[in-house]
């Protein structure tokens, strides 16, 4: 929205046209030559010249155009914007992924579970403010790829640079939850959560997922085990990065929900079944709900001043007019 | 006095220019109303010409110098406004150019760099950090993040691989640095920059004045030496494609300007004495209640100038329109 600090200089615009008239049409105007004679028949003296007359006409208004971008500069134009101010930090969510070969089971078709977590995740990160997250993926080692943030952006560019056996083609799901909780552990938001997405297996890394999950209410970290999945046969899409070769087949069993139930210990931890892209959204649509912290929120007012945009075009038109009508029309004065 | 577009002042040069048109158009113009407005009235018609063209030259001249000083931008004096801000963030920009490998500091530029970075990181474990390295291009290798472990880590890998495209794009880190800061808290926002200032494309102060514009201090160690060194490659130093030792120097001067741009600080080390400064700034920086709650804000003066140039435009228009002595 553009304001004015001082208005009161718009009112002069006012005056323009009554200037315009005196310079140009009063007839009683100075700095002109009364010739002692006239034409015949009362006649102007007046150029033929179509395009003499355009250019006078344009370098006048240049002189009115610079004056009126002055008047402008002068009432402190500037570009006023409202931003939403948080005063104190959300909920730090630590979101730990699955990269391991079997997410890469078709049951979100036409998405495979890796897939239908990454698109859900993004929807839920859209919908944060000022609440820091992170991001832990794990295969056969699990690692921190984002630090706690609120740098959404750089979240969601890390995230789709994820790729499914980027980390090996083991699953080593108590490695992934106890690297989250490493970095939650000094993190000095109000409310500490972690999402697990998994298939459930666990078959890789030296720390049982119990182990892990077991450490989690001491440290004061909510933890939600998602289960993606569903039970039965599955086909399967899984491209290695290294080779780049892309290699098709059927899963079956690689939806452990019962090892992941087991997990669960609540009110700490709570686990969720997710067999659909509609239930993993509803999924993160209840932790939100639960989990995230009343922000204290200000509006800040932020003035952007414009007046450096209007001189610079006052000049050039100041400079033109002088060019224009001194240089190329000749005038006396 | 300090102006925020001195390289500006440049359009002055054109007042002589415009001062000599106006003079010939004076000449040729009596000669005209010699010709066109005849014997009988020369003298009086002559002596209004010549006071009317003095004056209006002069008001024209003066409103064209007006509108350059108020372009320039300049402020003067200060007034104390209320400091809204609480807290800290910092972004680290690195220049991993192949000039920072240059042992004229030890280890190198850039190790020095890092462990004055490690220092900072230790010294304020609540503040949110951000690193950034560039090179050709800019990249945020670490978002804005309390955790330090994970910038340690970062900081342990900085190298000239980390970045992309040969060259040293200051402009784009800095910018980078200013994208990286970008959350919606009320907390005071600092670049800390460690270069060596050569940079190669870009133009480094129009992106300082942008940190400026968004309240951002711009503090930077500058990292070599004036004499300068050669730059490593394998066991030999970087030649170039003539043949000739690359020799690699501290540009204080970029430095110093770009710092000067945002109201921060140049360092031309990072020795103890200037990291316990820039300490004692950031400690001030993150607690305004340590300087009474309120920050004092340079006092914009372009409507002085502004006005300076409308009364002349608005007294050139009463010089051309009033007739003196009913005769011109």
């Amino acid at each position: 929205m553009w304001t004015f600090s001082d208005p009161a200089y718009l009112l002069l615009l006012l005056t323009i046209p009554f200037l315009v008239f005196f310079r140009h049409f009063w007839k009683g105007r100075g700095s002109r030559l009364v010739l002692p004679l006239t034409l015949w028949e009362g006649q102007r003296f007046a150029t033929k010249n179509p395009y003499l007359s355009f250019l006078n006409f344009l370098s006048a208004s240049f002189f009115w155009l610079s004056l009126t971008l002055i008047l402008f500069a002068l009432a402190g134009p500037s570009l006023t914007r409202q931003k939403k101010i948080f005063l104190n930090s959300g909920t730090d969510v630590m979101i730990v992924l699955d990269e391991s070969p079997s997410m890469g089971a078709r049951d979100f078709p036409p998405q495979s579970r890796f897939e239908a977590a990454k698109v859900v995740i993004e929807r839920f990160i859209k919908s944060l403010q000022n609440d820091p997250v992170g991001l832990v993926t794990f295969g056969q080692d699990a690692v921190l790829n984002v630090p706690l943030t609120t740098d959404y952006r750089f979240f969601q560019t890390d995230l789709r640079k994820r790729k499914l056996m980027e980390l090996g083609d083991g699953t080593a799901l108590g490695m992934g939850i106890a690297v989250a909780a490493e970095h939650l552990r000094t993190a000095n938001g109000q409310n500490k959560v972690m999402i697990v997405l998994t298939d459930g297996d666990n078959n890789a890394g030296e720390i049982q997922p119990g182990t892990a999950v077991g450490l989690l209410p001491s440290l004061g970290i909510h933890y939600y085990l998602v289960g993606i999945g569903t039970p039965g046969k599955v086909p399967l899409e899984v491209t290695d990065p290294t080779s780049g070769l892309t290699y098709f087949g059927t899963l079956e069993g690689g939806f452990h929900e019962n090892y992941l139930k087991s997990l669960a210990n609540p009110p700490y931890g709570v686990y969720f079944s997710a067999n659909s892209s509609g239930s993993l959204d509803s999924i993160f649509q209840s932790i939100d709900s639960r989990e995230m912290v009343a922000h204290r929120v200000k509006l800040q007012v932020l003035n952007v001043p414009l007046y450096q945009d209007f001189v610079p075009l006052a000049l050039g038109f100041l400079t033109l007019f002088l060019l224009v009508r001194k240089v190329f029309l000749k005038e006396l004065l | 006095m300090s102006f925020a577009r001195p390289e500006v002042f440049w359009a002055l040069l054109l007042l002589p220019l415009i001062a000599a048109v106006l003079l010939g158009v004076y000449r040729r113009g009596k000669n005209d109303l010699l010709r066109l407005g005849g014997a009988w009235r020369a003298s009086p018609l002559l002596s209004i010409y010549l006071l009317k063209s003095f004056f209006q030259s002069l008001f024209l001249l003066v409103a064209f110098f007006g509108l350059v000083v108020a372009w320039a931008g300049p402020a003067w004096g200060t007034r104390t406004v209320a400091e809204n801000q609480d807290g800290l963030d910092v972004a680290l920009v690195f220049d991993v150019s192949w000039s920072m490998t240059a042992t004229d500091v030890p280890p190198n530029r850039l190790g020095q760099g890092i462990e004055a970075a490690r220092f900072l990181v230790r010294t304020f474990p609540h503040t949110q950090f951000s690193l950034v390295a560039f090179k050709g291009q800019a990249r945020t290798l670490t978002p804005l993040t309390t955790d330090t472990d994970f910038l340690n880590n970062w900081l342990n890998e900085l190298s000239p691989s980390v970045a992309t495209g040969p060259g040293s794009d200051l402009e784009a880190g800095l910018r980078e640095g200013l994208r990286s800061l970008d959350t919606p808290t009320n907390h005071q926002k600092a670049v800390i920059l460690f270069s060596d200032g050569e940079a190669r494309g870009g133009d480094t102060v129009a992106a300082a004045r942008t940190l400026a514009a968004h309240g951002v201090s711009l503090f930077a160690f500058g990292l070599g030496t004036d004499a300068g060194s050669t730059i490593p490659e394998g066991k030999s130093a970087l030649v170039d494609d003539f043949g000739f030792t690359v020799i690699t120097r501290r540009n204080s001067g970029l430095l110093r300007a770009i710092t000067d741009e945002t109201g921060g600080v140049y360092y031309p080390s990072a020795n103890r004495e200037n990291l316990s400064d820039l300490q004692e700034r950031l400690v001030s920086l993150a607690n305004p209640a340590s300087r009474g709650g309120v920050k004092l804000e340079a006092v914009q003066q372009y409507p002085l100038f502004l006005n300076l140039a409308l009364l002349s435009l608005f007294a050139c228009l009463v010089i051309r329109i009033l007739p003196w002595r009913k005769l011109f």
